[in-house]
């Protein structure tokens, strides 16, 4: 079954300075959106908002119905943040078992982990801790994920490993992914939003994105 | 949200965080009740609180990374401090009950 996320009318403000301003971004099941801008330009705290753990104006809708702190139905979104989140103490075993992911089939996708499922957290690199936490909400049963630059820390083999997964999961999910190493966002995105001036603009050609001063060509 | 086995091994999880220093400090007032008695109740009481609160303070500054996990597990700040401090006061009165009652 195919869902819509969309968002606007996000109104977030830090003191005197607007953050965001006039935001418009939607994703269906079965589409990466991209999501690029500049340091400090509010990606982080969009996806924030989106999530719900921000509080702000905000109007989050799926297949048309206003949702506000989307997390706290975890069958709707879910989110990467920039840094590692799950707690050291916990195993794959542990942390699949808690979001109802299939071990068998991580394990054939990531066949570096096998035979070591029962280690905890802090016994991996920061590296496939990433690759875990991504597989983890990439997998679980949220219609929506929100990926916080999730390229970071991988290695280019793990990249395109993580490509892969991402564009093969596609299919029953929507995937909104920030990440500064744009070309992999927009390898296997089906469009890409630019984030500029507390903006949303929408960029289907890597020129539009050039013409918005995110890259050179 | 209906109870389910996964929910209680978050929520588990989640209280490991304060339960040595909190199931210490509880002991600890056990044994002051064991010693003086009713009058002391409300003493203990409040050091358990005062403590309990500076306990969370700092689980909270040390695992502010971690909430994104318990979120994406459906179960905001909130709420997990809810359910675990309820738990935590729940078990400090029952053994205070017992322990009077033992005495």
């Amino acid at each position: 079954m195919s869902h819509t996320l969309e968002v606007d009318s996000i109104h977030f403000e830090l003191g005197s300075k607007k953050i965001l301003s006039n935001i418009f971004l939607s994703c269906k099941t079965n589409q990466i959106v991209g999501l690029l801008g500049k340091n400090g330009v509010g990606k982080s705290t969009l996806m924030k908002i989106i999530f719900g753990a921000i509080q702000c104006d905000q109007s989050v809708r799926i297949d048309r119905v206003f949702i506000k702190n989307a997390f706290k139905r975890h069958t709707l979104i879910s989110y990467l943040p920039q840094h590692n989140f799950i707690p050291k103490s916990l195993s794959i075993k542990n942390i699949f078992a808690d979001f109802e992911i299939d071990l068998n089939e991580f394990l054939q996708f990531f066949p570096e982990f096998m035979n070591r499922e029962k280690l905890t957290m802090n016994r991996f690199s920061g590296g496939e801790r990433r690759i875990i936490e991504i597989y983890t909400l990439v997998k679980s049963r949220s219609k929506f994920s929100l990926l916080d630059e999730p390229f970071t820390l991988l290695s280019p083999l793990q990249i395109e490993n993580v490509k892969l997964l991402l564009s093969q999961t596609k299919s029953n999910k929507g995937l909104i992914i920030t990440d500064h190493l744009h070309q992999h966002i927009l390898d296997i995105s089906d469009y890409t939003y630019i984030l500029r001036n507390g903006q949303t603009y929408l960029c289907k050609e890597t020129s539009e994105i050039a013409s918005l001063g995110y890259v050179r060509i | 949200m209906m109870i389910q086995l996964k929910h209680i091994r978050i929520l588990w999880m989640f209280y490991k965080n304060i339960a040595l220093l909190s199931i210490l400090i509880t002991g600890f007032c056990i044994r002051t009740f064991w010693h003086f008695g009713f009058e002391s109740f409300f003493s203990i009481f409040w050091a358990k609180v005062i403590t309990l609160t500076i306990t969370v303070l700092l689980v909270d500054s040390l695992k502010k990374k971690e909430y994104f996990y318990y979120q994406n597990a459906g179960f905001s700040k909130s709420i997990l401090w809810s359910i675990i401090l309820v738990f935590d006061i729940a078990l400090f009165l029952s053994a205070i009950v017992i322990t009077h009652k033992l005495k």
